[in-house]
């Protein structure tokens, strides 16, 4: 499902008040998403915007995924032109945060990358994985691909559920959710 | 028989070229509540840029709301009365302002280089000068990083205004491109000025004016009480853009302190002056 920021709300976007504004509908829009399936921030139409409407609306929505709310669907940003993921990458960067970038071609990590870029590669080609196959992939440890899946999803192109293997005991599984590479 | 109370009239004049000084001057001796009137004589202007065109109307306007009459004596130099019509200074002034000329009609439009005068005071209003900026900036600097810059950092300083400073008239910005000298941009307000807010955070208390506006121009300063990180991005986005665009200076008069930075991001500059200055006086000269 496609968000279209622009046909809601213009080509130019500034202030937290906005933000706050646009934030609290995308998430409106979120909580109708199934769980397993994603909702695509379109900034198609949008010239710019600034860093005080960025960081209220797309940081803060990275930061309450990172505490879980949704963490059971995913979200990405598509259709953005050059200044518009400029300023979203310095609003994510002085947050520490991530989100996942849709492009014409490829799919790509904006803000803080931190590995994570290499990570997606791996979880895109394996779709739906445990932590352990990504560590295996990578090389890395279970703990260390735990670490970096917690912040795939909350860029929201990764989506956990709880599952009880064969052998008992619980562990998380994982989804590709981003739409044409899930 | 109806007698009329005589006005104790303030006197403030312009000379051709203005420093601003005697704009500070006149708002903060309006602040005193000793005048029933004034007269702003701005006859022998004969430039005016951006930051004289939002100081005249923050004073106008500032004057309007605290005195019972407003005089302004317009440029007699009739390019230079045009400009400030085209720059809609005259436009919607309060009723109690009286204009010593008559309004110029004028047909040209020349929003492709110039940004009228704009008041800031609803988010709408700082997109429209998001909007306004970034393309004019395009005109200067090409599609790209700068242009954005420019428009991002404009917009955030007028946030500032709506954020923090609580500044009775709002806040004004203009802009205007040049042939030879970039893009230059202003924003004033009389709100609280950026020392005073600043130092409402415990941890900036003690700062004197000038070591305030040094510390507002530093990434991730804030007068926000929450510690929130995202915040404090706004000054320290117009030092960047400063940087950014090359041959550019930033100018910011609030308090007792004038402060400029150059290229470079450096603080090229500092002055104290005799007197506070009401709210914050920003001038930007973008240059590539």
């Amino acid at each position: 499902m496609d968000y279209m920021v622009s046909e809601k709300w213009g080509q130019f976007l500034a202030t937290r008040e906005r933000g706050r504004k646009v934030r609290e509908d995308i998430e409106t829009h979120l909580s109708k998403v199934r769980a397993g399936d994603a909702l695509v921030l379109n900034f198609i139409g949008v010239e710019g915007i600034t860093v005080s409407f960025g960081d209220e609306c797309v940081a803060k929505l990275i930061l309450s995924r990172s505490s879980g709310d949704f963490a059971d669907r995913g979200l990405a940003i598509g259709g953005a032109n050059e200044d518009v993921r400029e300023t979203l990458e310095a609003v994510l960067s002085r947050r520490k945060f991530s989100a996942v970038l849709i492009t014409e071609s490829d799919v790509e990590i904006i803000g803080q990358d931190d590995l994570l870029s290499a990570t997606l590669k791996e979880a895109v080609q394996l779709k739906t994985f445990s932590a352990a196959d990504i560590a295996d992939r990578l090389g890395i440890t279970v703990q260390a691909a735990n670490n970096r899946l917690k912040q795939l999803v909350a860029t929201g192109s990764v989506v956990r559920e709880r599952v009880v293997p064969d052998g008992g005991g619980k562990e998380f599984s994982y989804s590709v959710v981003i739409p044409t590479y899930a | 028989m109806v007698t009329r109370k005589a006005l104790k009239t303030q006197i403030v004049s312009i000379p051709p070229r203005s420093s601003g000084t005697e704009l500070h001057l006149a708002v903060s001796e309006v602040a005193t509540g000793s005048y029933d009137a004034t007269r702003i004589m701005a006859g022998s202007m004969n430039w005016v840029t951006p930051l004289d065109l939002c100081g005249l109307r923050a004073v106008l306007e500032f004057s309007a709301l605290n005195l019972d009459e407003v005089f302004f004596d317009c440029p007699i130099d009739t390019s230079v009365h045009n400009y400030a019509e085209r720059m809609a200074l005259y436009e919607d002034l309060p009723d109690n302002v009286t204009l010593s000329r008559a309004r110029p009609s004028l047909n040209t439009n020349a929003r492709e280089t110039l940004i009228e005068l704009n008041r800031v005071d609803s988010p709408e209003s700082v997109e429209h000068i998001l909007e306004a900026v970034q393309k004019a900036a395009y005109h200067v600097f090409g599609r790209g990083r700068v242009a954005t810059a420019c428009g991002t950092a404009i917009a955030a300083a007028a946030e500032n205004v709506l954020d923090h400073a609580e500044s009775p008239i709002g806040a004004f910005i203009a802009a205007q491109r040049y042939e030879n000298s970039g893009l230059e941009l202003a924003c004033v307000d009389l709100g609280f000025g950026i020392p005073t807010t600043l130092r409402r955070r415990a941890q900036y208390a003690q700062l004197s004016d000038i070591e305030a506006i040094e510390c507002a121009l530093e990434d991730g300063v804030t007068s926000a009480n929450d510690g929130d990180v995202g915040r404090g991005a706004g000054l320290a986005d117009l030092c960047k853009t400063v940087r950014l665009a090359g041959h550019s200076t930033l100018t910011i008069h609030s308090g007792r302190a004038y402060v400029t930075v150059g290229s470079g991001a450096q603080i090229a500059q500092v002055t104290t002056p005799a007197t506070a200055v009401v709210g914050t006086w920003i001038a930007v000269r973008l240059k590539p």
